[in-house]
């Protein structure tokens, strides 16, 4: 049965209500009402220049669940229902050649997935990473074993890549503990339902050039020089000269 | 109008992205494939004329279009400290 809008904006996944948690998101200036009664993220959106996406899928909805549901609505306090069948596979390339090679070769696996610079990331102890976005456990199961067995038998990649199953996002699990113990009612997916229609998304600009220039300058400043292979050789920076201490 | 690089470029090439990134400073721009066409024409100095013939031989776009679109990446490469046109002398 469902339930009226206040009774949804009523419901305390924290200590505090949903209709609350918004307010002080309003307040704090983080979260913008407009006059039609539909809410927006505050500030522009910066431009996506760590990823490169693969759009072989439906979109995610992330904008909205983790953007506008967890950090507002539910105020940190709880995962969103739309995000209880989301797992990942991640894959952690250890050089700009593998990430590339990686990248290349996702293009061509049937889900979608993005690569990129992890540094940024606080959640993550990995410099390059590239996930990919399935719906259920036994489903990442699935595409692990496709994308072990299919990067394993590529020469840039081999046996030895690291590569994982998580779910959901890792700021879920640090704010909310382990990803096996998440908690989901089906209030919650009737409110998701409800604040979809009152949400508005601004898409982020995404240029590949910028996130390709960022990711041989940052291949370049942490010392890896398999970004020569991406600029014919030619180095970014020329060495300094040194001098001898003595 | 001549047209001549200037400054320390590289080339780059990562997926199917295309971009030149200065080697002097934090600086790049992003290309497309005839944008890197015309940036290999004018590793020598060359009249902007001579790029667009020689590009109306290797695509098949009409010569207004070509021409635009020449202009428009030579106004981007000035712009970004790429290039620059010599003006023939006045008189």
């Amino acid at each position: 049965m469902t339930k009226a809008p206040e009774e949804l904006m009523a419901l305390r996944p924290g200590g505090t209500s949903v209709a609350e948690n918004i307010r002080r998101s309003i307040q704090s200036g983080r979260l913008v009402e407009n006059s039609d009664g539909t809410f927006e993220l505050a500030g522009n959106q910066k431009q996506k220049v760590h990823w490169m996406y693969v759009d072989n899928g439906p979109p995610l909805g992330c904008g909205f669940l983790m953007y506008f549901m967890f950090h507002h609505a539910y105020a940190e306090a709880a995962v969103p229902d739309g995000c209880s069948a989301c797992y990942k596979v991640k894959v952690v390339p250890r050089t700009l050649r593998e990430l590339v090679a990686a990248w290349e070769i996702a293009k061509h696996i049937e889900c979608r997935s993005k690569w990129g610079i992890d540094l940024d990331n606080p959640f993550s102890q990995n410099t390059y990473a590239g996930y990919f976005y399935v719906t259920g456990l036994e489903a990442a199961r699935a595409l692990f074993k496709v994308v072990r067995e299919t990067f394993a038998a590529d020469p840039k990649l081999g046996p030895d890549m690291v590569i994982t199953i998580k779910r959901g996002c890792s700021e879920y699990e640090a704010a909310v503990g382990p990803s096996d113990r998440y908690a989901f009612t089906t209030e919650m997916a009737e409110l998701e339902a409800y604040l979809k229609t009152r949400f508005r998304e601004r898409k982020a600009v995404y240029y590949g050039s910028t996130v390709a220039a960022r990711w041989i300058e940052t291949a370049f400043r942490l010392g890896d020089d398999t970004y020569l292979d991406f600029t014919g050789g030619k180095r970014l920076r020329k060495k300094t000269m040194t001098y001898d201490p003595a | 109008m001549m047209v001549r690089r200037q400054g320390d470029w590289l080339t780059a090439k990562v997926g199917d992205e295309l971009l030149m990134m200065s080697t002097q400073k934090v600086n790049y721009i992003g290309l497309t494939e005839v944008g890197l066409r015309i940036w290999e024409i004018i590793e020598t100095a060359q009249p902007v004329e001579n790029i667009c013939a020689q590009l109306l031989k290797e695509y098949n776009i009409p010569p207004e279009a070509c021409r635009a679109e020449v202009d428009a990446f030579l106004d981007e490469l000035v712009e970004h400290g790429a290039a620059a046109v010599d003006l023939p002398p006045a008189g």
